[in-house]
């Protein structure tokens, strides 16, 4: 889609353009190249050494067990977000399209979680789960369930999981409904006058025509999962029990500031903007499919 | 309304549908309930497990608490009320000033034929690559080349370098047909009188719905201003939720630290509900 | 006051020489010392700033709160590196070998005193104090200002139900576990006893109690070069003794920091390994009796426990370019000021942590603190028991938030069941010597 006619001028349009140009330079430009070239560098904490040291920190990176461990963390961490957010969001998103009355209180109440910080979600759901004041963990403790994630790394890495899902529900939720709605009512009331289960409904018609939906918002909750959440984990485990709820970009933060390990956080800063850049040409791989419907 | 209407009569009324609903706005709601009850009761209750779980005696007195002497004066000597002026101050810059030089670098790359313009675009375009937070140590390197450690602008301008905006208002700017831009041009109105006479009215509805997004967005921030706010007059309220609960002293004023939460997740929520319709519309099509 | 710093470097570089330099001395010299301490010391510490600020018309000392130490660290070296860091930081126990691998970061404080020409006696110092702050010969690099180290508190109530003595504190670790097991069995208390700040407590005290050393070089102190050594058989057998005792919760562990405070003042444990800082903090919160023992330790490991080691933080003073000598005047009055007898001793009392100079403890005996208070003593004279050995004294190492990170998460891993005590160790110190080497790396073309 391009115009065809224009305003002349060459001065008002670069002025325009001026403060944008200069925000993304300064501010995006440069540090994305002062990653690349500081994961290049051994360096101490105050800069006052600065040793060249060419792809020496991706080696220690990528040689570290630990590191690799991180990795796989992350994944699982950003499937089981991924999935526990969405799976709910679908199921809420066709009940609430199907609903008459209260539909609108009932979204409003729904969608609240969206605009609730990542780390006072960590906050909330750790005051929940706390082994020695939780309302959760007490009623769990009665049940014979022990649930500590002071304690135990897979309980930590749970209760980060359904914090940062139940903050996202939302988000998707309100893709699915906007999804839902758009779907022509003809296709399904057809599909109901043909004697098809709503079962059937959903995996015949309206799966399919969510899809491109689905598609978008897998990668948008990975993307959430990978960085936002960084605020859930700070505030509710941060990082541990060991290191079990460390996730990629935790680390990158961990090392560079309060270890002061310039040079490997910015390599990790390096590993991590080739994931997401593998991620976003995904998902314009995508939409550009779409756009050829 | 009607459509789903006539879809729901072929259905039998559906008890299932608000059953889940009900499930899901319950643990929707459980957590922030239980944050409000524990803001209203004392320490003690909350300590001695279960605490109760309808508000207690204190009333607002630990809100006046918080929002006169900061939250839990072991951790952050900055008041509530300060924190939350920071917040609000740093959600309106970035809200605003990425509305702005948006609007502005959109109107000149759809209707301007400038040389470089879609290298010029290429290069906005890009910036949607790499969230804040994977550059964030080479940024605050930057950002403290610059001097400007624990200013507004060191806070704000960082998250404004990004490209989501610009794209959705080159977007709309694009439906705009090419021949109101021909009859200004037969009026003799130049750019400057095209854009407030005619673009800027159009454009309200994206403007309220993208101010929406960028507000929670500025409002929700946390590791940039973890890392640029060391002066305790600076912090934000989201930062200072998370060093209440640090624990360096003694144990955590819980009541304290909810009523922080709730008093964070407030203005956020608020304007969600508020602007819900425009938040919607603008989110789906923002993303997509 | 409208002139800052920046302000009028930034004049004088425009040739206004003359004009600011009158401004310049019309107005104070403005101080920054940036602390990372919070609650009743934050206060304390920004009252010390405001009552010298009226005591004298030359500086203006501005003390605030940063973060908390590892935060406000990283604040301090990003200003650094912009070129204007803090005159004075408060900098953790721990992180002390970093800023001994960095000496043109900072000034000693000997020396600051020195080109200020103020008297300064480093050895009024408790002596493991001034052992962990100075340089082998003798330069006091940083001042010693909070000083705590970890104690045993134990709640008397839980002993009583449990049929022990509540007058007398387990002394050795069988003592400590019968005790703890007595808890458990008579159902005194759900668990026995838990410990905060694991690798402070069970890996650094541990060692200068039993004069095991931590690394080669006297524990870092002789060189950057030292290479840690702490998985030997007693070091993992107190591991594997947590490790068993938590199977029936004779042991509970409580999270690596201070969490473990919380199972304590709750009534769920009846004994705490807990920092001294802690006294004011469970005196308040906790309901019930409670008495303070020193550390327990293995008597077939030795007999006569040394010192504990010191935690807490200290004040450095930064180097920096455009520091003037008046500025450097300015902090060593501050200093000097800060240190005076009666004020450790009102910031002893308002705090918990110890009076840093033996003077300022000598004057809380004499007027009787310690026995209106009962049990605050015991800190001070676990610390100044005995003559520090080489193992007792400190130790100096790089890195070593991080690597006390590293034996928290190997040794949470071994509580969970997934290692021996063993293999715990060998991995911390594995993971340990990497960042040492690395540390070694940087310092050294840092000098």
């Amino acid at each position: 889609m391009e115009r065809k006619v224009f305003f002349p001028g060459m001065l008002l349009p670069y002025a325009l353009l001026a403060p944008q140009i200069l925000i993304i330079m300064v501010f995006f430009y440069v540090p994305a190249a002062q990653a690349l070239w500081m994961s290049t560098l051994l360096q101490d904490p105050l800069g006052l050494s600065v040793q060249f040291v060419g792809l020496e920190n991706f080696q220690i990176v990528l040689g570290d067990p630990a590191y690799r461990q991180t990795i796989a963390r992350t994944m699982f961490f950003s499937v089981a977000v991924t999935v526990c957010a969405m799976v709910p969001a679908v199921l809420l998103a066709l009940m609430a399209d199907r609903v008459v009355r209260g539909a609108t209180p009932y979204k409003t109440i729904l969608i609240i979680p969206y605009a609730i910080a990542p780390a006072v979600a960590g906050a909330l759901w750790l005051f929940l789960f706390n082994p020695s004041v939780g309302v959760v963990s007490y009623y769990m403790g009665r049940l014979g369930l022990n649930w500590d994630p002071k304690i135990d790394g897979s309980h930590a890495m749970w209760l980060i999981i359904i914090a940062s899902a139940w903050k996202q529900i939302a988000y998707n939720f309100v893709f699915f409904l906007a999804g839902l709605q758009s779907i022509p009512k003809s296709l399904i009331e057809a599909a109901q006058i043909d004697g098809a289960g709503p079962r059937r409904r959903f995996w015949t018609i309206i799966f399919p025509l969510l899809s491109p939906t689905t598609f978008f918002l897998i990668v948008v909750n990975f993307v959430y999962a990978f960085f936002e959440t960084f605020g859930v984990i700070h505030a509710a485990t941060q990082g541990g029990p060991g290191k079990s709820t460390e996730i990629m970009i935790y680390k990158v933060w961990y090392d560079g500031f309060i270890a002061q390990d310039i040079g490997r956080s910015a390599a990790q800063s390096v590993i991590l903007m080739a994931i997401v850049i593998g991620l976003t040409v995904l998902q314009f791989r995508f939409i550009e499919r779409k756009v050829h419907y | 309304m009607s459509a789903r209407a006539a879809r729901s009569h072929l259905d039998r009324p559906d008890i299932l549908a608000h059953v889940i609903i009900w499930i899901g706005i319950l643990i929707t709601a459980f957590p922030i309930w239980v944050a409000f009850v524990a803001s209203t009761v004392d320490n003690q209750a909350i300590a001695q497990a279960p605490m109760p779980l309808l508000p207690g005696n204190l009333g607002w007195q630990v809100y006046s608490d918080v929002l006169g002497v900061g939250g839990n004066n072991r951790t952050v000597g900055t008041p509530v009320a300060l924190m939350m002026w920071n917040s609000f101050v740093m959600a309106m810059i970035i809200a605003v000033g990425k509305i702005v030089i948006s609007l502005m670098s959109a109107y000149a790359i759809v209707f301007f034929r400038v040389p470089f313009r879609s290298f010029i675009f290429w290069m906005i375009f890009v910036t949607l690559m790499l969230p804040v937070e994977v550059r964030i140590i080479p940024t605050l390197k930057v950002v403290t080349d610059l001097g400007m450690l624990n200013t507004m602008a060191g806070l704000t301008i960082p998250l404004i370098a990004s490209a989501t905006a610009t794209l959705l208002f080159r977007q709309f700017f694009l439906t705009i047909p090419d021949e109101l831009v021909e009859a200004a041009k037969i009026d003799n109105a130049g750019p400057v009188k095209f854009f407030f006479d005619v673009v800027l009215p159009l454009s309200t509805t994206t403007i309220a719905a993208l101010f929406v997004i960028l507000f929670i967005y500025g409002w929700n921030q946390y590791l940039w201003p973890l890392l640029i706010t060391t002066d305790q007059s600076m912090t934000t309220i989201v930062i200072g939720i998370t060093k209440m609960i640090d624990t360096s002293g003694g144990p955590t004023d819980w009541n304290r630290v909810m009523a922080t939460a709730i008093l964070t997740l407030l203005p956020p929520v608020f304007v969600v509900v508020l602007l819900q319709k425009w938040f919607v519309k603008g989110l789906v099509e923002t993303e997509k | 006051m409208f002139f800052t710093k920046r302000a009028v470097m930034g004049a004088m570089a425009a040739g206004m020489i003359a004009a600011s330099t009158a401004a310049y001395a019309q107005q104070r010299t403005n101080i920054e010392v940036w602390i990372g301490l919070t609650g009743p010391a934050q206060e304390e510490m920004i009252k010390y700033g405001q009552e010298f600020n009226a005591s004298q018309s030359k500086y203006n000392i501005n003390v605030t709160f940063r973060g908390q130490y590892p935060e406000q660290r990283a604040a301090a070296f990003a200003a650094f590196r912009a070129g204007n860091p803090p005159h004075v930081m408060q900098m953790f126990d721990a992180g002390t070998g970093d800023m001994f691998g960095l000496p043109r970061a900072t000034v000693p404080v000997s020396e600051v005193f020195q080109r200020a020409g103020l008297q300064f006696d480093s050895s009024q110092f408790l002596g493991p104090a001034r052992g962990y702050y100075s340089r082998p010969d003798g330069t006091l690099n940083s001042m010693p200002y909070n000083v705590s180290t970890a104690v045993l508190f134990y709640n008397k109530d839980i002993f009583k139900k449990a049929g022990l003595d509540p007058n007398k504190a387990p002394a050795t670790w069988p003592e400590m576990i019968e005790a703890a097991r007595k808890i458990r069995s008579t159902g005194a208390a759900e668990c026995g006893f838990s410990t905060t700040w694991l690798a402070w407590i069970m890996l650094e005290q541990f060692s200068a109690l039993h004069d095991l050393p931590l690394s080669t070089e006297n524990n870092g102190r002789s060189g950057l070069n030292a290479v840690l050594n702490f998985n030997d058989a007693p070091r993992a057998k107190m591991v594997q003794t947590l490790i068993d005792l938590s199977r029936d919760k004779t042991f509970q562990y409580g999270g690596r920091s201070n969490d473990a405070n919380a199972l304590f003042v709750a009534g769920t444990c009846g004994m705490l390994l807990q920092s001294s800082g802690g006294h004011a903090g469970i005196a308040r919160d906790l309901k019930a009796e409670f008495g303070v023992g020193f550390l327990p330790h293995f008597p077939d490991i030795t007999t006569s426990p040394k010192n504990g080691i010191v935690g807490g933080a200290s004040l450095w003073v930064f180097n920096a370019p455009n520091r003037s000598a008046e500025e450097f005047r300015g902090v060593a009055e501050f200093l000097a000021f800060m240190a005076q007898r009666d004020r450790l001793v009102r910031f002893a009392k308002a705090t918990g942590f110890l009076p840093a100079t033996n003077e300022a403890f000598a004057a809380m005996q004499a007027e009787g603190f310690f026995t209106q208070n009962a049990g605050r003593d015991v800190p001070i004279l676990q610390l100044t028991r005995g003559t520090p050995t080489s193992n007792s004294a400190g130790y100096r190492f790089g890195r070593w938030t991080e690597i006390r990170d590293m034996y928290h998460e190997e040794v949470e891993k071994a509580l969970q069941g997934q290692q021996t005590a063993q293999v715990a160790l060998d991995n911390a110190v594995r993971r340990g010597n990497e960042a040492l080497r690395q540390f070694e790396r940087t310092a050294t073309a840092a000098q």
